[in-house]
């Protein structure tokens, strides 16, 4: 055999391997991962939330007041899946762009796998877990205390759906990217190949082990 | 775990300023420090705020109060930044710069003190970021309210109303004065998706390799070697057996070695046409004679040629002159590779292997197959599906080396006689 084809042959896995491996072990695709570091508001949401699960900034409270916030933790208090409210008035300057990044900051400094409500007032609030989907309502009007009650009801018992993939996914996307590689590579001859016909040469390109490949 | 929580900076404390929740409140915070900035409107970092507003301040001649607020009860519907300002002026004074940011509405400044110039001073400083501040620049970062305010505080303490550019920079860039990226929705890649894309690329990668590597494989295949000067008047003549495989090898080397294969092969046939002249000399007549002297004038035509095949062609020619006055069997030479002597078998090729021009000659229309002379070696080795061993035209310019027979030269087309018997008589014609 030609020296060249083997190490021709030897230096295409090694480059294809490389080329498949490295991004599987670089790129980052924990979503705790890309989140965006919490500002001092939604900080100390988190370190009341690690003691009980509902928080009320000084500036939400006149829409829970304490004996409420005592009777939402006890509610709370044995929710599964966990359930953390936290009640303040709505703002973009604090922070965090919205309640979306908001919950997304307190779930990574919390529990990643609870479910997290904030109430702004009526019509402002937002119930969401980091990763997954789950069943939940939030009816955003009227009293806080008694909503929030409502949700927590609504979200006892429900299961928070994984979104997230395991190896079985990552082998299932390898299988149909390989496919996906196979085609393009077909595509790439088939256009060499007519390229080659239109200059009066054969369709194939001439090499040892002549054919498709 | 490792929260964001942990490597916090020690801003931890809470803000500097208790929650305030009515105008009254406000304008007695206001009263003992005058920069209030609440939590709802630090941007996550209100001591940090807080700190640089109050140094900036500091630093400045007229009074400067700074209130950066949430929501506040009682205040004008339709202007609360400047019913607020109306306020707090009551409580404390005409005399001070005021930066009120409240409810949802960014922060505005109001100064009515005493000196005419100032306002204007305030407004001319301030143009370099209104582009930023009222988002012309796509590019830039949204400057948070603290920013702002900041921006509007730096103007006015500055002692000739400017900002310089560490200030622009810092107000307008840092992630303490700018808002924080919409990032809410954003969610990094699937494992699937990572996995399908690196196979995807990875197998286009590994087959474009593999292709690549058989195309320089091929490369490496040196052309033809040129006929080594013969040992023997028999192979002079042209009448020696197809070169061996260890006499091919030892005329690779020789090529290596430096040596001109044109040359060499004009050597070869130099002394074939010199046995050839003898020979006729001794010959008679008739047309066999003739057609040798057609021969030899021929070979001598293209014999100082540069061109490898030309110079071939020439050895082929006198060959065959040699052959015509020797014996009755018409002189077809190897298609494959002339230089090979003599076709012993007659092989069947494709259109695809030999694209010459003489199968469009011959029938008009393409012709699939053909039949053409070759070497035993050459016959044997489609039996075997080895590869043929072609002569090669040199490389020139940009194209590689290629068998004879795909170029469109006159040897591609008589196949050096393999194909067209009357190969003197296009010789003569054409060159």
């Amino acid at each position: 055999m030609n020296p060249r084809l083997g190490w021709g042959l030897l230096a295409s896995v090694l480059l294809g391997s490389t080329v498949f491996v490295l991004p599987l072990a670089l790129v980052e695709t924990d979503p705790a991962a890309v989140v965006a570091p919490p500002g001092d508001r939604v900080r100390a949401a988190i370190e009341e939330l690690r003691v009980d699960r509902v928080h009320v900034n000084p500036d939400g409270r006149d829409m829970l007041d304490e004996a409420g916030e005592a009777r939402l933790e006890a509610v709370l208090a044995d929710s599964d899946p966990s359930l953390y409210v936290v009640v303040w008035a709505e703002t973009d300057q604090a922070g965090y762009s919205g309640t979306r990044q908001a919950i997304q900051q307190l779930a990574t400094g919390v529990d990643p796998d609870g479910v997290f409500a904030i109430w702004q007032g009526p019509g402002s609030g937002d119930v969401d877990v980091l990763d997954g989907y789950v069943y939940t309502y939030l009816d955003l009007e009227g009293d806080a205390e008694a909503r929030l009650t409502e949700l927590a009801a609504s979200v006892q018992g429900e299961e928070v759906e994984d979104l997230g993939e395991g190896p079985r996914e990552v082998v299932a996307g390898a299988v149909i990217g390989a496919m996906g590689g196979l085609a393009a590579y077909g595509v790439l001859m088939l256009v060499v190949g007519l390229v080659r016909l239109r200059r009066g040469r054969d369709f194939f390109v001439p090499g040892p082990s002549q054919g498709l490949l | 775990m490792q929260t964001p929580l942990e490597d916090a900076p020690a801003e931890l404390e809470g803000p500097v300023d208790a929650h305030v929740d009515s105008v009254d409140a406000l304008a007695a915070a206001l009263a003992v420090d005058p920069v209030n900035v609440q939590q709802i409107r630090g941007n996550g970092h209100t001591t940090e705020v807080d700190a640089a507003l109050t140094d900036l301040i500091d630093a400045a001649d007229v009074p400067v109060v700074i209130a950066l607020v949430g929501d506040l009860p009682d205040l004008a519907q339709d202007d609360p930044a400047g019913d607020l300002v109306a306020r707090l002026q009551g409580r404390l004074g005409q005399d001070s710069v005021y930066v009120v940011a409240v409810g949802d509405r960014g922060p505005t400044w109001t100064y009515d003190g005493a000196d005419p110039e100032l306002k204007d001073q305030i407004f001319a400083g301030l143009r370099p970021t209104y582009d930023v501040v009222n988002g012309v620049d796509e590019a830039a970062p949204r400057p948070s309210d603290a920013g702002e305010a900041a921006l509007i505080a730096a103007v006015v303490a500055a002692p000739d109303h400017t900002l310089t550019d560490a200030q622009l920079s810092t107000y307008l860039r840092s992630g303490t004065w700018t808002e924080v990226d919409d990032a809410g929705f954003e969610r990094p890649p699937a494992p699937s998706a990572v996995g399908a894309w690196s196979a995807l690329v990875g197998v286009l990668v590994l087959l474009v390799g593999w292709r690549l590597a058989r195309t320089w494989a091929l490369r490496s295949v040196t052309p033809a070697p040129p006929a080594r000067p013969p040992r023997s008047r028999a192979q002079a003549a042209g009448l020696r057996p197809p070169a061996s495989a260890e006499d091919r090898d030892r005329g690779t080397r020789d090529d290596q070695g430096g040596a001109d294969p044109t040359a060499a092969v004009r050597e070869d046939a130099t002394r074939t046409l010199d046995t050839l002249a003898r020979e006729l000399t001794e010959a008679g007549s008739g047309p066999r004679v003739e057609a040798a002297i057609g021969c030899r004038v021929a070979a001598e035509q293209v014999l100082d040629s540069d061109d490898l095949l030309d110079v071939v062609g020439a050895l082929v020619l006198a060959r065959t002159g040699a052959s015509l006055l020797r014996t009755e069997k018409p002189y077809r030479p190897c298609f494959v590779n002339p230089l090979h002597g003599r076709g012993a078998v007659e092989i069947e090729i494709t259109d695809a292997e030999a694209d010459t021009e003489a199968d469009t000659d011959a029938g008009g229309g393409r012709v699939a197959a053909m039949t053409v002379p070759a070497c035993r070696r050459c016959g044997s080795t489609r039996g075997r599906s080895q590869r043929l061993d072609p002569l090669f035209e040199p490389a020139r310019g940009l194209r590689s080396p290629r068998p004879y027979y795909e170029g469109d030269t006159l040897w591609a087309r008589t196949g050096f006689g393999a194909l067209d018997t009357d190969l003197w008589r296009r010789v003569v014609q054409e060159r």
